[in-house]
């Protein structure tokens, strides 16, 4: 049987892997910048809708020690997090309009 | 005809010295000749914010930190007496890097860990107190005198976990003194507690004054983050500090949050969980705030002359600006924030870091067009207001009176 890509209950959630589970926010910053509006409002609305369970089933754990579903769960949370102004406030632009070009700028972590 | 608007008050927690009045002159910002000035007057004759101490916290631990306005690079060492030390870069048998990092190490956080440090050229090997180990082949060399053949020593002292370096032998004013009273407004903020959350940097052809001019002062957010923090667009509060603070070259700002302010989906999310940069937090840390003001957002703090330490309610960040020329800065940025110890305040803390990044983009924004057009000659003045732009005005004014005053170093 295949491992589960996110914990029980949150199937509904698998269709945005392995992209959105993606480990750093260097990578999740480039997945952003690279997806169209249609896909960050998507991703956006469905993590937000489930947003309290997400944290009170990662709460059960301990940050530093996850299952692989678990941390792709988490994983996903950053990724909302990682796309919110740009939904909220960019009406869903990838990158923030008129800002600093991005391929000059460095994410570190 | 619509009314005018209320003029609304900013503060004063300190005297402000005077700074003349009316335009400003372009030339410090665009002037090659100023730049050398600067370049010997004030980089050689303050104290130059490079790392924090907890980023090496063992004995080894090494930072590489690149300090083009001294045409060198730092090595920011500690030693197994847990002494943390700094040296230039610099082999003395031929001049070659002691230290290089490979690619992937330079990207990220150009720091690294050894017992010894060794010369990659012809392997001279140095202690990390920057003493001369066995050479290999000494028999060959005439007597090396270990007293005078050794790594480059570099001042270096620590306040509240920041290293500062000294261009000087024997610097004009010991560290605590240079740093003042806005230390003294800083000195209980709990800065051990935080851990670096982020690092964002970019290189920017701009000058570094008008690069730091980006970012104190509020009166562009209603403007140029009109879209980022709505909260921010509430004229005339928003773009005015609540209070300010002069402290020598050095000065402080407190911004003002809207109590109007309504978060978004993802920040209330974040608040429920933790903490984010978003205007809400109730957490009340001292050493910030000194002004006690009401809806009190978070403090620039500036450190002349080109570190910004700002400090808010669960979370700071900082800036080094790093001269390169009088056109051209490299920015550094990092982000600290409470240690996450929960799944749930993890995924707040990215609110943060996303939240300040993408309005910093939108700062950046600004630089390179700005210089550009400073650089043309059209303008031989600014027109800049003396409350919202005190910032502005102030290292302006400080950046000519220490090239016109201090003995080159």
């Amino acid at each position: 049987m295949m491992e589960r890509q996110l914990p029980e209950g949150f199937e509904a959630l698998e269709r945005f892997g392995p992209k959105w589970f993606a480990d750093t926010e260097k990578q999740r910053h480039r997945l952003r910048t690279d997806s169209s509006p249609d896909d960050l409002n998507d991703l956006y609305d469905a993590v937000l809708e489930r947003f309290d369970e997400i944290c009170a089933e990662l709460d059960q754990h301990p940050l530093t020690e996850l299952s692989m579903a678990h941390q792709n769960l988490l994983n996903l949370a950053l990724s909302f997090m990682e796309v919110s102004l740009a939904v909220e406030a960019f009406k869903g632009a990838s990158k923030v309009p008129f800002g600093f070009d991005t391929e000059r700028w460095e994410v570190h972590f | 005809m619509s009314a005018p608007l209320s003029k609304h008050e900013m503060k004063l927690g300190t005297p402000i010295p005077d700074m003349g009045e009316g335009p400003i002159s372009v030339e410090p910002y665009v002037s090659p000749e100023f730049f050398q000035q600067e370049k010997q007057k004030i980089f050689r004759n303050a104290w130059i914010e490079v790392c924090r101490d907890d980023m090496i916290p063992n004995p080894g631990d090494y930072q590489i930190c690149p300090m083009e306005v001294w045409d060198s690079e730092l090595i920011v060492v500690r030693g197994k007496d847990n002494q943390v030390r700094a040296f230039h870069n610099i082999c003395p048998h031929r001049g070659m890097k002691v230290v290089r990092l490979d690619h992937d190490e330079s990207s990220n956080f150009q720091c690294g860990h050894a017992s010894v440090l060794i010369c990659p050229f012809h392997g001279w090997g140095y202690n990390l107190d920057g003493s001369l180990r066995p050479v290999m082949g000494e028999e060959y060399f005439d007597k090396i005198d270990r007293d005078q053949v050794g790594l480059l020593p570099v001042t270096l002292d620590i306040w509240n976990g920041f290293v500062f370096v000294h261009y000087q032998k024997e610097p004009p004013q010991p560290l605590r003194e240079f740093l003042g009273a806005l230390a003294d407004d800083m000195e209980e903020y709990p800065f051990d507690s935080f851990t670096h959350i982020a690092r964002y940097s970019a290189q920017a052809k701009c000058n570094w004054k008008a690069s730091m001019d980006a970012f104190h002062e509020a009166y562009h957010a209603a403007t140029l983050h009109g879209g980022s923090i709505p909260e921010a667009a509430r004229l005339p509060e928003g773009s005015v500090p609540t209070s300010a603070r002069i402290y020598g070259p050095h000065h402080s700002l407190s911004m003002w949050a809207s109590p109007d302010f309504r978060p978004s989906p993802a920040a209330v999310a974040a608040w429920k969980y933790g903490q984010s940069f978003s205007a809400g937090g109730e957490m009340k840390l001292p050493g910030a705030n000194p002004g006690n003001d009401d809806n009190w957002w978070f403090d620039i703090n500036v450190f002349f002359p080109n570190f910004f330490c700002d400090t808010g309610p669960g979370w700071y960040f900082t800036y080094n600006f790093r001269p390169i020329s009088e056109s051209e800065t490299v920015w550094v940025m990092d982000i600290f924030q409470k240690k996450a110890e929960t799944c749930s305040q993890r995924i707040a803390q990215e609110h943060t870091k996303v939240m300040l990044r993408d309005i910093v983009y939108e700062d950046l924004s600004t630089l390179e067009q700005t210089q550009t057009m400073l650089s043309s000659g059209l303008l031989k003045t600014l027109n800049i207001s003396s409350s919202l732009e005190v910032a502005v005005r102030h290292l302006h004014a400080t950046a000519c009176e220490w090239v016109a005053e201090q003995e080159p170093a």
